[in-house]
């Protein structure tokens, strides 16, 4: 019993594990390619598309260095931009990142028909310090509106580092399951002359997001700054810039796959090893189901079929160990990254995993079968002292 | 049947059974020559015509009474759960059904194994030594039961001990002894069989 306990839980963890490792690559590739905020293109530094991305749509990484305000006013002043909206970011509240932008970022739709909008309370006055919380960094530092606090310096947490401006929380947003939810939004003014800021850089945006007027220009911008010009990176388009990403981290991916493809070969070895062994104890079990007629084929199939129970018992287990798996995973993306993923969609390899497990015991219950097929019955039937 | 210990009592009730096939010669059921016959034919005729008794009983100890009796059905003709209810009624465990083996005595043991052998209404019973492990009152009180219950079910019985206790019950003893002499010398014994 203990042995088929054992055995059914690794064939749970091997079909859980094969389940997680699939959803989190599908939908992980899916959110963080699909995730451009509503913005086609994204300008920065000279440096790296994939850093400028990260940083100014999914607010990770550090900034690649600033741009001027008045390469932003250029950018705005393009005929082939339709929006920009200019960021800047240096410092957060317990590493909760404080972006600084302007109004018009909540009048762009980051997904068809959805808008950023506040759940309770106002957007920020621009010539204020008021501060619009993402719904989870509200959640997760307890932020109310009318409630205050003291922004840190830098990106990352550090007590000491406090700045002696005091913010009003003005609005919570709604949620958007995007990496805004994790961020508070203060007006980029406040940001760039937080005191202790430079003030040689005080009118420098770290990034600008755009909206452009149309694929040609997109291709346009891209020959004319990131070829012809050496002063900002157009990462462009801002799903492909993603996509490079994980085809980069692609065999990291294989790896954990191969894993999971491990963990359910050695799943399907103990289903063999626990059968097989238990067979020389049912020697005389097998004896007197043969000396009641039962036909070698039948014994045979006994053994298949028992194999098949313990990893069905297995695979049907293992949508709770992929449930538990998957509620950790999204927590911590959820947490790190803002999206959010959700381990109750509908995946192929929730089909097709637990069969393969099914399948691989099945497999695995046909040496033990065999060998069950050929147990001599007259020589079994006595006791076994 | 009588034999001694070791006179080959079992394989020849095994031989009877279709568990072992003969080297030579024919065992024949019901008009059908059953040694002629494949290993799976020789299943089927065991699962439909014969019932077993063994000495140890051979009850599975992870089957309740009446799981016991179920399985003897369902290689045959199919489970059939008032027949094994009767059957286990018949021989005085009706209120035992949902025992497991090990709870049980000895001689109700037997009896399990009894209703077993009848489960699928057999042409034949085979019982070897089927006293071997019971007291003499226990062992009086189940060979009239086996007796009965092969009569009303219209079972021919074939039992094998070495106890003349027991074998004086029967009016129809052979002694293995002379069929074994007989497969050896044919002519021999050829006017006494």
């Amino acid at each position: 019993m203990l042995s088929t306990v054992i055995t059914a839980f690794s064939i749970a963890l091997a079909s859980g594990l094969l389940m997680s490792v699939w959803v989190v690559k599908d939908q992980a590739r899916a959110n963080f390619t699909g995730v451009d905020s509503g913005f086609d293109g994204v300008f920065g530094a000279r440096g790296s598309k994939l850093q400028l991305v990260l940083n100014s749509i999914f607010h990770l990484e550090e900034s690649p260095g600033n741009l001027a305000w008045v390469e932003y006013e250029r950018i705005a002043a393009d005929r082939r931009v339709a929006t920009a909206v200019p960021i800047a970011v240096g410092d957060n509240y317990y590493g909760y990142r404080l972006v600084g932008v302007t109004t018009n970022l909540f009048d762009v739709e980051y997904r068809e028909g959805k808008k950023y909008t506040v759940r309770s309370g106002y957007l920020f006055n621009p010539s204020k310090k008021q501060a619009v919380v993402g719904s989870f960094a509200a959640e997760r530092l307890k932020l109310r509106v009318g409630d205050t606090f003291h922004p840190y310096h830098g990106l990352i947490f550090e007590k000491n580092k406090q700045h002696a401006e005091t913010y009003v929380v003005s609005g919570v947003m709604e949620q958007s399951n995007t990496p805004a939810d994790r961020v508070i939004w203060i007006p980029i003014a406040g940001l760039q002359n937080m005191a202790g800021h430079s003030a040689e850089t005080a009118s420098d945006v770290s990034a600008v997001l755009v909206k452009l007027r149309g694929t040609s220009s997109g291709m346009m911008m891209n020959q004319e700054f990131n070829f012809q010009g050496d002063v900002m990176t157009f990462a462009w388009p801002i799903a492909d810039t993603m996509s490079k990403l994980f085809n980069k981290i692609a065999p990291v991916e294989m790896v954990l796959r191969a894993v999971a493809f491990l963990v359910a070969l050695v799943a399907a070895g103990s289903i063999l090893a626990s059968i097989y062994n238990s067979m020389n104890e049912r020697r005389r079990e097998i004896a007197i189901l043969r000396a009641l007629g039962a036909r070698r084929s039948t014994i045979f199939a006994i053994v298949v079929l028992e194999a098949s129970g313990i990893a069905a018992l297995g695979a049907v287990a293992g949508f709770l160990v992929y449930y538990v798996i998957m509620s950790v995973a999204a927590w911590l993306i959820r947490q790190e990254t803002g999206i959010v993923l959700n381990p109750l969609e509908f995946q192929p390899v929730m089909v097709w995993a637990p069969l393969a497990m099914l399948s691989l015991g099945a497999l695995a219950g046909l040496v033990p079968a065999a060998k069950a097929y050929r147990t001599d019955v007259a020589e079994n039937l006595t006791p076994i002292s | 049947m009588c034999g001694t210990s070791g006179s080959g009592k079992t394989t020849f009730l095994n031989l009877i059974a279709g568990i072992l096939k003969p080297d030579g010669g024919r065992v024949e059921l019901d008009g059908s020559p059953i040694s002629d016959a494949g290993e799976a034919g020789r299943d089927r005729v065991r699962a439909r015509k014969i019932g077993y008794i063994f000495q140890t009983f051979n009850l599975l100890q992870g089957y309740t009474c009446i799981e016991n009796v179920l399985l003897g059905m369902s290689f045959g003709p199919g489970a059939d759960r008032r027949w094994a209810r009767e059957l286990l009624g018949r021989v005085g465990l009706g209120q035992r059904l949902d025992h497991f083996p090990r709870q049980l005595s000895t001689g109700q043991q037997q009896r399990v194994a009894v209703a077993r052998a009848l489960a699928n209404r057999p042409k034949l019973v085979l019982a070897d030594e089927p006293t071997g492990n019971l007291d003499p009152t226990s062992a009086a009180e189940s060979l009239g039961l086996i007796r009965e219950t092969c009569l009303e079910n219209g079972a021919a019985l074939l039992l094998v001990s070495h106890d003349r206790g027991v074998l004086d019950r029967f009016d129809n003893v052979s002694d293995l002894a002379d069929i074994n002499r007989a497969a050896a010398w044919p002519g021999a014994v050829e006017g006494k069989s």
